[in-house]
């Protein structure tokens, strides 16, 4: 057989790895095209590290041992791939949001117990070993076999495997310098993503190359191989050697679960920035890979077996890719065949060492750290000291991994070694899929069932691993002591089902504590869990700074707070509940993604906590809602119809014309729909989320006040705008207790009445001039007579000689001079008022029977008007608390209305009677009484029972609010007294001598 | 949990029609790529199933 030299090997080697080293270089500083770096098959490529030294060179020893079940291995990876949006989208979707990069963090993260992340860390680490001992197994022995050694001599020449320990070092470095180096958590490691991805393309186009050499250059065509493939039936019979189907059951499981379960793939996956574009093409992309990858499996596990057969000296069959240019003498083949082991070995090593090394960061390293210094902050620099930690965790792994295959090292185990593995993994199953469906698991029922399930793993598959003498042979250990197929499948089904089994019953005895079940809330995609909304106890950024910096120091602190601020959009000066828990959740999450969510939870239950107070919490209608929006396309049916009406009756409440808010328990403003909008001139979303103290100030206080008045309702507040007469508003209010009943919240509707406010005043003002007009003719009379007996004294005084008389003329003179003027001020007192008659008014004490003797002197001057005498029998001396100009209007309109009623020559009285704090003043008369069905209507605007053209329909209306306004009430019999008759009752307020007096 | 109705469908026709499948690929004798037109046939439907959605990640 042709052989390479150890230089020669060396020289291969490392230019592949200088190569990869620049592609990643490359990608990394930008120098290669963006639209090719950014390219969703970029992301499909990359997840080719799936498919490791066991699918390119222990294909062939399945293939040639159990037929056709080697596609076992891709069947579950495309299962996997098939229902990514069952289980593969849950878990992208958690780990974008909340930074998580590895399994040990979801776990974390979802049971918030840093031990269980530790264990996950520990026995993950204890499972990837034996793959990443495959890894280096399958480079060595191929430096072993292109150096020329048989099977009998691989272990004896220690120079092949000094080039295997060089090969982990490089690589080594790889991963420390394209994947250590992370500065923001949720930043892509471009460059090694396009290295990873440049890796599957080598080995796929080694492969192709391969298969194509096996096909047109051992069997010279298709033809020819289908006449070899007669020739030797036991070749298609080994094609029809099927597993059993438990075991082969086991394997399409333990491959499948391996999709999510194994680290590198797991960080390929999920951490490294996936997207919709990325994920929909890999869902088909990866399993069309796969499929190139696996069709020239079968060509060179045959072309190997007949260049055996040819030549009578062979190779292991797992090496039937290196046998092929190595028995036919070809440099080139042989080289191909080398590059694609050394590419598929080299990707899984880099890619876990690196998982596997964040992993132990974060639940090991930083979570003791923490624990024996209580915080970080005695760190000069973190992030250098994490890159550092990093990179020394990489190397350790690597070569855990290197001891791990000495240890392991006596033949051709591969299939076993990888088998292994993902028998280790299989048992984080459980784990993750109780983390993402069921809400009630809890941390002690995950670690039970994985305890139990990894101890079977290590006393029955690893064990015998070890200690096994001679377990050269066929795959999934047959020769093991006590571990055949069979045995294997049923320590496999049975260590799964063990854990599963404990997982459950634990988690039932056990209860969830509240940071778990709002962790299985965010996790959960079961729309009948409702997320619950927290309160914070700190006001601003600048308070998250300080209380971050007892844990980082103060640059990390401020670092992380100007991060998360920048990645929400956020302003420094953000003090709205609903964005400074965003901020949190944001803080937490870019934490996890540096030191993991145990060490995140953490710190920022130590530093930022929420409030205890749970009879503040209550449900995240904004979290509902966003939940909702976002699983839309996902609804169909019924799901579909009733998400329709919850669209349909949100745009209902959002375009009412009439303002509706609804606020939290703890006031936090949970909906504020267009009306509001367009009356406060604030957006809802720079509102929602707010407390109101947040508003303009005038709606501030307004709202404010109406909240922790406790009322039912406020008729007609005025809201003072600078820029013109101000708004007039009435607010209802109504609790809204949601179907939880968590909480009880409150709508608030606020409906603006500033139109039908300024029309009413204009109307009481055209009320007011006619009344005026009514006036004239009486204030002609009224002033007419004094004035003629002015022109009287006047005249006589012009002839007058007697210097006696004058001084009894002129004070005559003054007498009638002051009767005009007391008329004509009642007049202008009059025009003045209700010109802003519900305007809010300074409420003073005014003389109640003076202001009635006003109103009864101005009716009088009426002459058009039924003649009637007003009595007025009320107290001199009784005050209340009023505006006199109002309160004269009220008078105006209830003794007009009481005049107008009754007979020529009848008599209205006006009575007053202290009630405690307030007087009650009765307006009786003895007109014809109101009917019993006009009496709910008289105070409606508009309404009257008068002819057409005697009255507008707006007195008793104004009355009615001018009371109001004066926090009094008015009443009305009628009729009042033998059959007949109407008293109207107004209460007010009482005033006493001492204030201010009118 | 949402599980879309082609996903659902695929699973049961799958169910229904393994062994059948598994008895065409293993009695092609010579014409061994037969696993590979079923596999393509599956990777036509993962297509079909994920042409659209994730566009919240």
């Amino acid at each position: 057989m042709m052989t390479f030299s150890a230089p020669q090997l060396l020289g291969c080697m490392l230019g592949y790895l200088a190569l990869l080293f620049t592609v990643g270089w490359l990608a990394e500083r930008g120098k290669l095209p963006a639209a090719v770096i950014n390219h969703p098959a970029i992301y499909t490529l990359s997840l080719g590290v799936i498919a490791g030294g066991l699918a390119i060179y222990g294909a062939s020893q399945f293939a040639g041992q159990y037929g056709y079940s080697f596609l076992l291995y891709y069947a579950g990876i495309g299962l996997m791939l098939l229902l990514s949006s069952v289980l593969m989208y849950p878990v992208m979707r958690i780990c974008r949001l909340y930074q998580l990069s590895s399994l040990a963090d979801l776990l974390t993260f979802r049971f918030r117990s840093p031990w269980l992340g530790a264990l996950v860390t520990l026995t993950m680490l204890g499972a990837m070993l034996p793959l990443l001992a495959l890894q280096i197994q399958v480079i060595a022995d191929a430096i072993h076999f292109m150096s020329g050694d048989t099977p009998d001599q691989i272990h004896e020449t220690a120079v092949h495997d000094l080039l295997a320990v060089a090969f982990c070092v490089v690589i080594g470095t790889f991963a420390v310098y394209f994947g250590a180096r992370r500065l923001k958590p949720e930043e892509r490691h471009t460059g090694l993503v396009n290295a990873i991805a440049f890796e599957s393309l080598v080995k796929l186009v080694a492969m192709l190359a391969l298969g194509t050499y096996a096909l047109y250059g051992v069997f010279e065509g298709p033809a020819n191989l289908e006449k070899w493939l007669q020739q030797h039936p036991g070749a298609i019979a080994m094609m029809n050697n099927p597993l059993r189907r438990d075991a082969a059951h086991a394997l399409l499981l333990l491959f499948f679960a391996g999709t999510i379960t194994m680290p590198h793939i797991f960080h390929m996956a999920f951490s490294e920035g996936p997207d919709g574009p990325r994920l929909r093409m890999a869902s088909w992309g990866l399993s069309v890979y796969l499929l190139l990858l696996s069709i020239p499996i079968l060509p060179i596990t045959w072309a190997a077996m007949q260049l055996s057969d040819g030549s009578g000296q062979s190779l292991p069959q797992v090496y039937s890719a290196l046998a092929l240019g190595l028995q036919t003498q070809s440099r080139g083949i042989s080289v191909t065949a080398f590059l694609a082991g050394m590419s598929a070995a080299s990707a899984v090593i880099i890619v876990s060492t690196l998982a596997l090394a964040n992993m132990c960061l974060k639940h090991l390293v930083l979570p003791l750290r923490l624990r024996v210094r209580r915080g970080l902050q005695a760190a000069p620099d973190i992030y250098a000291q994490l890159n550092w930690a990093r990179a020394a965790l990489i190397a350790a792994i690597i070569g855990s991994g290197y001891l791990f295959c000495q240890a392991v090292s006596k033949g051709e185990l591969l299939v076993d070694l990888g088998l292994t593995a993902f028998t280790g993994t299989l048992q984080f199953l459980p784990g993750v899929l109780s983390a993402l469906f069921w809400p009630r698991a809890t941390r002690l029922g995950v670690t039970s069932g994985l305890l139990a399930g990894f101890a079977i793993w290590c006393a029955l598959i690893v064990w015998p691993l070890l200690t096994v003498a001679d377990a050269a042979g066929a795959p999934f250990g047959t020769n093991w002591p006590g571990l055949a197929e069979e045995s294997w499948t049923a320590v496999c089904i049975g260590s799964l089902a063990l854990n599963t089994a404990l997982l459950a019953v634990v988690s039932l005895l056990t209860r969830p504590t509240d940071a778990e079940l709002a962790s299985a809330e965010v996790c959960s995609l079961d729309d009948l869990v409702r997320p619950i909304r927290r309160t914070l106890g700190l006001a601003a950024p600048a308070d998250f700074r300080a209380a971050l910096a007892s844990a980082l120091g103060d640059r990390a602190a401020n670092t992380e707070v100007d991060r998360a601020l920048k990645d929400l959009g956020l302003a420094e000066t953000e003090n709205r509940p609903y964005a400074l828990r965003q901020l949190r959740t944001r803080i937490e999450a870019n934490l996890s993604g540096l030191l993991g969510p145990a060490v995140a939870f953490d710190i920022m239950r130590r530093c930022i906590p929420w409030r205890l107070d749970t009879a503040q919490t209550s449900e995240d209608i904004s979290l509902i809602e966003r939940g909702l929006d976002r699983a839309q396309r996902s609804f169909t049916g019924l799901a579909a119809d009733i998400d329709n009406l919850r669209r349909y009756h949100r745009e209902t409440l959002r375009d009412l014309p009439i303002g509706v808010m609804s606020l939290g328990r703890d006031g936090e403003i949970l909906m504020w729909n267009r009306s509001m909008e367009d009356a406060t001139g604030v957006a809802s979303e720079d509102i929602v989320g707010s407390y109101l103290s947040s508003l303009p100030q005038a709606w501030s206080t307004l709202l404010q006040q109406f909240v922790s008045s406790g009322k039912a309702e406020e008729h007609k507040l005025h809201l003072p705008e600078p820029d013109s007469r101000g708004r007039w508003i009435s607010l209802h209010r109504a609790a809204v207790e949601s179907s939880s009943g968590l909480s009880e919240d409150e709508v608030i509707v606020v409906e603006d009445l500033t139109d039908y406010t300024i029309l009413e005043q204009e109307l009481l003002h055209n009320e007011r001039l006619a009344s005026i007009g009514r006036f004239a003719a009486g204030v002609a009379h009224e002033i007419g007579n004094p004035v003629t007996g002015i022109a009287c004294l006047a005249q006589n005084l012009a002839v007058e000689n007697d210097i006696e008389v004058v001084p009894e003329s002129a004070g005559t003179i003054l007498k009638q001079t002051e009767r005009i003027t007391r008329i004509v001020e009642s007049l202008v007192n009059f025009s003045h008022t209700g010109r802003d008659v519900v305007d809010d008014a300074v409420l003073v004490a005014v003389n109640l029977a003076d202001c009635v003797d006003e109103a009864a002197h101005l009716l009088e001057l009426d002459r058009s008007a039924t003649p009637v005498s007003f009595h007025n029998h009320c107290n001199r001396e009784l005050l209340v608390q009023a505006d006199s100009q109002r309160l004269l209007q009220v008078f105006i309109n209830l003794l007009g209305n009481a005049r107008d009623a009754s007979e020529p020559g009848a008599s209205v009285d006006i009575e007053a009677e202290p009630s405690g704090e307030q007087l009650l003043i009765s307006v009786t008369d003895s007109g014809v009484g109101i009917p019993a069905a006009a009496q709910s209507q008289v105070f409606d605007p508009f309404f009257t029972t008068k002819e057409p053209g005697q009255g507008t329909g707006l007195g008793l209306s104004l009355v009615y609010s001018i009371v109001e306004s004066m926090g009094g009430r008015i009443q009305l019999q009628s009729p009042w007294a033998a059959g007949q008759g109407t008293r109207f009752t107004l209460c007010l307020n009482r005033a006493e001598y001492g204030g201010e007096y009118q | 949990m949402y599980i879309n109705r082609t996903l659902l469908l695929v699973l049961a026709i799958a169910a229904v029609f393994t062994p059948s499948a598994l008895e065409w690929v293993t009695s092609g004798g010579v014409v061994w790529y037969r696993a590979y037109l079923l596999w393509l046939a599956i990777i036509a439907l993962a297509w079909w199933n994920n042409r659209s959605g994730y566009d919240d990640l």
